[in-house]
């Protein structure tokens, strides 16, 4: 194998795949990135074996062939190459003795690498039948939704957001338990097809850092019994999705509210910010919500008790005619439902202080169900 | 000149030591009118090998005590009513008393069941000098109970339970600066709170029987027996305590375990594991009951060779959920390689404890919390033994004598 490419166009990908790789694991060539020389281009693979990413970049073929070099080191040694032009060939005459030569200029470099065969190909990134997902639409509902998925393993289903694609537009679920999160966006132009796989947020996110970069308005997706592909213009990312039934979210959702409190979102956002201040521990945030008297209109009361640190305390005034009613919070999952309505005006809808909060935004008048946040309290100690 | 400002800080405090009269029995007589005037007797039944809990006055001319075993207390007094106890029943009582406390302070430090200690010291001039608020509290504990209850008045803790233990029952007592130097010197030494049955006997080694003789003694020769705690206990002698003021807010425990010492060594994971679930649940429904929830597990784990391991892990929120945590726990066990060790001792902790102010989850974790919230209801009316997992069955109550563990 022997090649020649440009070496900003090589650094420049080459970044991109070094956080696909793993270097925790047991397999070491997973730390290595597998560079296929072929037909006038460079591929360029990494895995962690859940998630894949391929790249391409335009190279001069003298000699076609495949080897694994180490990510970091490769990536340094390329990035540091005195001219533009760089030099890849792997030890002629014994292909499987693995070292690699990489020259740029006068500076030469040998590097021990691994044989393309123990690198583990867990995806094909064929992109073929793909639907087209409008890009700004996909990475928006996802925005709304990803932080609500867990990042614990032990329950692997809830690392996972539910994605639903279909003719009048695109759903995603995400829930950690403690709070859930849906995002119904319609599409003018969706694709002719439904699909609905569970995809790991880990993937999801770093397909929205890699796509919000590219000049494509859509995303490539491929969605198959185990895997997703995303195509992203030169990069394409796979993953394997998570098995399982995903939580029946309708069901989650009460059928009604005894409670519906108008907030002004940036007002309520920093309210929720200040007093969450001293919401540390997980000690929750409270809110108390107290009918107007004669001498004052209705009120929320926003308090947050730390044990051996101090407290805080801000009233805001609101519209409720309801009892006197107190329910507390973990003040960071209020902060991602605020945050993720984009109307000026939310409605926080309430039960008891032991049953499920709903934050929607407020259009026309009437709580919107495009986007609907469900977080559960935390029992206050009384 | 410092013990003079000391000495004037304290003065300035007006502590009251409410002690409910035989409670227990006390409350019985209250709401069973043919038990008033006859001796009762609250504990197991005389056959078994209980204890007497509470004895009401009338029992205790007999010579009945509390912690006596039933059997003794039945030849002492053959005619006594003897009770079950309803804890349920005096907790109740305990809690709309508590309440009563609070409307006189806010600064109320509930020491058992039956007694607490009352920070009157800022109450002059809402509620008048302090034998006022003592006379009132008994008045309104007889109006509202039907129970009588004994007071103690003084500059701190110590002198106020002085106070209300020589005054009891249904009096009202207060021992001044001026007793100190007085009524307190005539008393045992055994009578102050802190000197317990072994401080006793070793300072009737050194020859000191009342608190005339401590008061008196040279701190030198009480420094030979008792090294640095030489000092604290000479000043307990004066009714000055080095112990802290009346605290109204229990402080957090720092952690809260259970463990149990097998009867013969095991290397069975079965065992292990359904023994877990026990200790877990019991932990758990100790941690419940005050009303905390745990973040970290950890398992403790001895083997035969009395080498002895921990495993930690902590949760994703603090909980007071069985489930999860026995979840970890179980985790924790399953990683421990016994390699067909044998186990003597297996232990599990909770930390990192917070109010209970958990965080409910959307699915299984909430039905938990319900379930989880019956059985406590249940032990707290039948006792712990009543209801148990059925994980936790395989290990029957033989296996595991209760009188090993250590709570």
């Amino acid at each position: 194998m022997k090649f020649t490419c440009d070496r900003e166009a090589l650094v420049d990908k080459l970044l991109v795949l070094s956080r696909g790789v793993s270097t925790r694991g047991t397999l070491p060539v997973l730390s290595g990135i597998l560079l296929q020389a072929r037909d006038g281009r460079l591929e360029m693979c990494s895995t962690d074996l859940e998630l894949s990413m391929k790249a391409v970049v335009p190279a001069e073929i003298e000699r076609p062939g495949d080897v694994v070099v180490p990510a970091r080191l490769f990536s340094d040694i390329v990035r540091n190459l005195p001219v533009a032009g760089v030099t890849v060939e792997l030890g002629q005459g014994d292909e499987a003795s693995g070292s690699v030569v990489v020259t740029g200029g006068s500076a030469r470099f040998e590097l021990n690498a691994w044989t393309a065969t123990d690198f583990p190909q867990t995806s094909s990134f064929d992109l073929t039948g793909s639907i087209a997902v409008s890009r700004v639409p996909f990475l928006a509902t996802l925005a709304k939704v990803a932080r609500a998925a867990s990042r614990d393993d032990n329950r692997p289903i809830l690392t996972g957001v539910l994605v639903s694609v279909e003719p009048t537009g695109l759903r995603m679920v995400a829930t950690d338990s403690y709070r859930l999160a849906v995002k119904q966006t319609t599409l003018s132009d969706g694709p002719q097809a439904e699909v609905e796989a569970i995809v790991p947020v880990k993937a999801l996110n770093e397909v929205a850092r890699l796509a919000s970069g590219i000049e494509s308005e859509s995303i490539a997706v491929v969605i198959s019994e185990n895997q997703a592909v995303f195509g992203l213009g030169d990069l394409v990312i796979a993953t394997r999705l998570i098995d399982g039934q995903f939580p029946n979210y309708r069901q989650l959702l009460p059928e009604s509210f005894e409670h519906v409190v108008e907030l002004d979102r940036e007002m309520f956002l920093a309210v929720v910010r200040r007093v969450g201040l001293l919401a540390q521990k997980n000690a929750p945030l409270r809110l108390r919500f107290v009918p107007p008297t004669e001498d004052q209109p209705a009120q929320l009361v926003v308090r947050a008790i730390t044990q051996d640190i101090g407290q805080a305390r801000e009233t805001l005034d609101i519209e409720y005619s309801g009892e006197e009613l107190e329910i507390g919070f973990n003040h960071l999952y209020l902060v991602d439902g605020i945050e993720s309505v984009d109307e000026e005006k939310l409605a926080l809808q309430l039960i008891t202080p032991l049953r499920p909060g709903l934050i929607s935004g407020i259009r026309d008048g009437d709580p919107g169900t495009d986007f609907l946040y469900l977080i559960m309290p935390i029992r206050l100690s009384g | 000149m410092a013990l003079e400002c000391e000495r004037m800080f304290v003065s300035a405090q007006s502590i009251l030591h409410v002690d409910m009269d035989a409670f227990f029995a006390s409350v019985e007589q209250a709401r069973r009118p043919e038990l008033r005037g006859r001796p009762v007797i609250v504990g197991g039944p005389p056959g078994t090998r209980s204890v007497v809990a509470t004895a009401s006055y009338e029992a205790r001319a007999f010579g009945v005590r509390t912690a006596m075993p039933t059997a003794r207390a039945q030849q002492l007094c053959p005619q006594a009513v003897f009770l079950r106890g309803d804890l349920a029943a005096y907790a109740a009582v305990h809690e709309r008393l508590v309440g009563l406390f609070r409307l006189f302070t806010d600064r109320v430090q509930v020491v058992s069941i039956d007694e607490a200690y009352l920070d009157v010291s800022g109450c002059r001039r809402l509620f008048g000098p302090p034998r006022a608020i003592a006379c009132r509290i008994q008045e309104l504990v007889y109006d509202r109970e039907g129970i009588t209850c004994s007071v103690g008045i003084g500059s701190g803790k110590l002198l106020a339970r002085l106070a209300s233990e020589l005054a009891r029952p249904a009096g009202l007592g207060e021992l001044t600066d001026a007793d100190v130097c007085g009524r307190l010197r005539e008393l045992p030494v055994r009578d102050l709170l802190g000197v317990g049955a072994v401080t006793e006997a070793r300072l009737a080694a050194l020859g000191i029987t009342t608190v005339a003789l401590l008061q008196d003694a040279a701190l030198p020769l009480l420094s030979a027996a008792f090294g640095s705690g030489a000092y604290a206990l000479k000043q307990l002698a004066f009714g000055r305590s080095l112990a802290s003021p009346v605290r109204s807010r229990r402080r957090l425990p720092k952690s809260l375990g259970k463990e149990v010492t097998f009867d013969e060594d095991t290397a069975d994971g079965d065992r292990l594991r359904a023994t877990l679930l026990r200790l877990v649940d019991h932990a758990m429904t100790r941690l419940r009951a005050k009303g905390l929830a745990a973040r970290t597990v950890t398992l403790k784990l001895r083997y035969s060779t009395f080498h002895t391991i921990t495993r930690r892990t902590t949760l994703p929120h603090a909980t007071g959920a069985t489930q999860p945590v026995y979840g970890a726990a179980v985790g924790l066990l399953d990683h421990v390689a016994l390699d067909g060790r044998l186990v003597r001792l297996l232990g599990v902790s909770l930390g990192d404890l917070h109010a209970r102010s958990f965080q409910l989850t959307l699915d299984d974790v909430w039905k938990e919390t319900s379930l989880d919230e019956a059985v406590d209801r249940i032990r707290a009316r039948y006792g712990t033994a009543s209801i148990g997992r059925a994980g936790a069955a395989l290990v029957s109550s033989a296996l595991l004598p209760a009188r090993r563990e250590a709570g």
